[in-house]
């Protein structure tokens, strides 16, 4: 699906539609890192944990199942402790649930707190987040913007439901920057860098963005530009995105609110694969 | 300034834009439309194909610029009216076909300065004091800023014969419309002269929520038609409708209609561009479209369309300015253009060098040396004929076949291109034998596109050093719209120039023309 949004001012429009994306997510979610998940690995598989009690963040490659003792899973560490590097663990069931496992790189201890102070906003909300979802793989949004730009708009800002103690607005996005792989659910990332595919949702900010739809293959694409970036090419390009969807019934998007923000021009478009 | 928080100013822009009142204010003058008038006809008397009356339409031009947007009395020194009627007499009464109309326009600025006070100051006046006694608190903007970036009949320092009240903002620049929220702003006259940039901030983008344009008799205001998204059955019912509520006291008569259909402020500025730039108006075969920008220094460039240019986004404290890269057609009145001046390829084989550039060159372009034994016996075109008989594409291979000779380019730009050059190349005995082509192909593309990455990013590593080093520069630094060299402290030499105008029309020029910031032609 392709929503196009032409805006007075895209202020905030990207850090808000990320924060959709994530709340989205996460009402979404019921999976999570197995045991079964970790078993499955193929041999050779990075994995990253973090010991309860201990400030060192652990990566390790997934090593074959012993053959003394099929229930466990063995990992050689590659990073940690310093005393534990090349040495090799055996994980059984009962260590695995004490430990947060995860396919990427795990946050900072910083992002840890940051973690958690975004599950605090959910629980606010009144959502039930699973606290296994910020700490399972994969991506809910990435959002191609200006980055400076970006952060230096939600530098200071906090936010919160009444009654309660409102957090970093940066806290609440817990959004990975860059090229940065650590472990997280939104990520934000500049127009020139090369994207990885498969994500649920993108987030094109601004003219320049915009131009990254030529090499989106699938997914949702969420696109936000003021009304002196809607240039004729754009324009041309969304009437081929009209001419070439399929219908669309109004139900489709049910959740949407009975009238949205004056001075807002959305769009939504469903286009076939090829 | 509003002190609100950006939740609040954001809001109110979206309310704003979402319906912004513009009202057209006629302010009745007999001796100005006479003047304006006089102008007109003199304008429609001049040949501008020829220098020399190319050159008295400009001054003609400047001096109805400055009877339509200066508040000053008419017969202020710093207006000069009397000397540039002076210049215009002069000049034209070397015309036969212009003496007629010289002698209308003479009369009508004589008139002006025999009862020289400015209608549209007078109005403007009475408006404020009208809104401080009804106890209004309410944010005006006057944007002053209105001739192809030049401020006409404006007086240059602060204690200017001028008097308007603090709460009037004035909006000389994009900085200035663009740090506020405003209640009104007052257009002094005709926005034909205005970049879209501009008129988009005053009507388009919620800055204000009504608008006030004063025009004299025959000058005209239209409003610009933005694009908006078609029609979507999802959101059907659930957008409120964008809308501009137009009104107007211009009660036209018979031949002001007339007047309409000329639009002397529209045939203006297309001579005015026309005579800056000498760009051709209509595609022509092997000429280019792009997009004249005429900065203040009285020079200008043309830049293809969509081509991003850097701009210096200056802030309070000069620290936290940033660069930001600004698509052409959206320069505004008063932007800094950052240009780099000469070359950085030093110091980008310097940063790329950190990352081992030179060796991982050496090891994937290690073709280069069997396609220079090859090109000692087979001409480029040769060479491109047998790439395309192994499945190469592309009109100009044999020149690219040049270039990746000699290294200007580092090698093809498609897996498939790099096949077939590696193809020939071992076909003629040029590189050992290869067991596994596939591998070969596929491990010196992955080295290519890394190779290219390892340059780009030593491009932004450079492009990011000049924003601190620039703001550094610049800290202790008065920027006025002279041109401006400022040396960084890596060696690197970058131009300021500050955009007065971009014209709103596309262009066609030759290839060599782009980019090049040389004098406007009559400057």
């Amino acid at each position: 699906m392709l929503v196009v949004a032409v805006l007075p001012s895209r202020k905030l429009s990207a850090a808000f539609a990320g924060l959709g994306c994530l709340l989205a997510g996460a009402k979404e979610f019921h999976g999570g890192f197995t045991w079964e998940d970790l078993r499955a690995m193929p041999v050779g598989s990075k994995i990253y944990w973090n010991a309860p009690g201990e400030r060192s963040r652990y990566e390790g490659d997934i090593g074959a199942i012993p053959a003394w003792d099929a229930e466990l899973v063995s990992v050689l560490i590659t990073k940690g402790a310093r005393k534990d590097i090349g040495t090799i663990w055996y994980f059984s069931s009962a260590k695995f649930s004490e430990c947060l496992f995860s396919e990427e790189c795990l946050p900072t201890q910083r992002g840890t707190v940051a973690v958690e102070n975004m599950l605090q906003f959910h629980r606010d909300l009144g959502l039930h987040t699973k606290p296994k979802w910020p700490w399972t793989a994969g991506l809910e949004g990435l959002i191609v913007t200006n980055q400076t730009q970006f952060l230096a708009g939600i530098d200071d800002l906090q936010i919160g439901t009444r009654n309660s103690k409102a957090v970093a607005f940066e806290d609440a996005l817990c959004a990975a920057k860059g090229n940065d792989k650590t472990l997280s659910k939104l990520r934000v990332a500049s127009v020139g860098q090369i994207h990885e595919q498969g994500v649920p949702l993108r987030i094109l900010d601004g003219g320049e963005a915009f131009d990254q739809i030529h090499n989106i293959e699938s997914g949702n694409v969420l696109v936000l530009l003021d009304r002196i970036e809607y240039t004729p090419d754009k324009h041309n390009l969304i009437l081929d995105a009209c001419n070439s969807s399929v219908t669309l019934s109004p139900g489709i998007l049910p959740a949407l609110p009975v009238q949205l923000s004056p001075g807002m021009e959305v769009a939504a478009f469903i286009l076939p694969s090829d | 300034m509003r002190s609100s928080s950006i939740f609040q100013e954001t809001t109110l822009r979206f309310r704003n834009a979402a319906s912004v009142r513009v009202r057209e204010v006629l302010i009745e003058s007999s001796s100005i439309a006479i003047a304006l008038q006089a102008c007109r006809e003199l304008f429609g008397a001049l040949d501008r194909s020829d220098t020399f009356q190319a050159n008295l339409s400009r001054k003609l031009w400047e001096l109805r610029a400055s009877l339509l947007y200066t508040l000053m009395p008419f017969d202020s020194v710093e207006l000069d009216l009397a000397g540039l009627l002076k210049m215009i007499r002069d000049d034209a009464l070397q015309i036969p076909a212009a003496n007629e109309a010289v002698k209308s326009l003479d009369q009508g600025i004589n008139g002006l300065i025999a009862r020289p006070s400015n209608p549209k100051y007078l109005w403007l006046k009475g408006s404020i004091e009208e809104a401080n006694e009804s106890n209004e608190s309410s944010t005006t903007g006057l944007v002053t800023m209105m001739a192809m970036g030049r401020t006409f009949g404006w007086p240059t320092n602060a204690g200017g014969c001028v008097e308007l009240p603090a709460s009037v903002q004035l909006i000389d620049s994009h900085k200035a419309i663009a740090s506020m929220i405003f209640d009104k702003v007052i257009v002094l006259g005709t926005c034909h002269y205005l970049t879209l940039r501009m008129y988009s901030e005053i009507f388009h983008l919620g800055r204000a929520n009504g608008v006030d344009v004063l025009l004299y008799p025959g000058e005209r205001f239209s409003l610009r038609e933005r694009l908006k998204l078609p029609d979507n059955a999802i959101f059907r019912g659930k957008l409120a409708a964008s809308r501009i509520v137009h009104s107007s006291d211009v009660i036209r008569n018979a031949d002001d209609e007339l007047l309409v259909d000329i639009d002397i402020d529209n045939e203006m500025k297309r001579s005015m561009w026309e005579m800056a730039h000498g760009g051709k108006s209509s595609a022509e075969p092997g000429l280019q479209a792009a997009r004249y920008v005429l900065c203040k220094d009285g020079r200008g460039m043309f830049v293809p369309e969509n081509t991003p240019l850097l701009v210096w986004a200056e802030r309070t404290n000069r620290i936290d300015s940033t660069i930001k890269t600004v698509p052409v057609e959206q320069l505004a009145e008063g932007n800094w253009l950052v240009m780099q001046l000469g070359d950085t390829g030093h110091l980008l084989d310097l940063i790329s060098a950190e990352a081992g550039f030179g060796q991982k060159m050496e090891k994937v372009c290690d073709w280069r040396p069997a396609l220079d034994a090859l090109m000692l016996t087979y001409s480029t075109d040769q060479i491109a004929k047998e790439m395309i008989a192994n499945g190469a594409q592309g009109m100009s291979l044999a020149q690219s076949i040049r270039n990746w000779a000699d290294g200007t380019v580092y090698g093809p730009g498609s897996q498939n291109e790099l096949r077939s050059l590696l193809n020939v190349l071992l076909s003629h005995h040029k590189l050992p034998v290869q067991k596994d082509i596939d591998q070969y192909v596929h491990d010196h593309w992955i080295g290519l596109k890394e190779l290219r990455g390892i340059r780009l990013r030593a491009g932004m590593t450079l492009h990011n050093s000049i924003q601190p080093l620039l703001a550094k520069a610049l800290s202790h630094h008065e920027l006025s719209f002279e041109n401006q060299i400022v040396k960084l402290e890596n060696g690197i030499q970058v131009q300021l120039s500050q955009v007065a105008a971009v014209d709103d029309q596309l262009s066609w020029v030759q290839e060599s023309s782009l980019l090049h910031l040389k004098a406007m032609r009559g400057a």
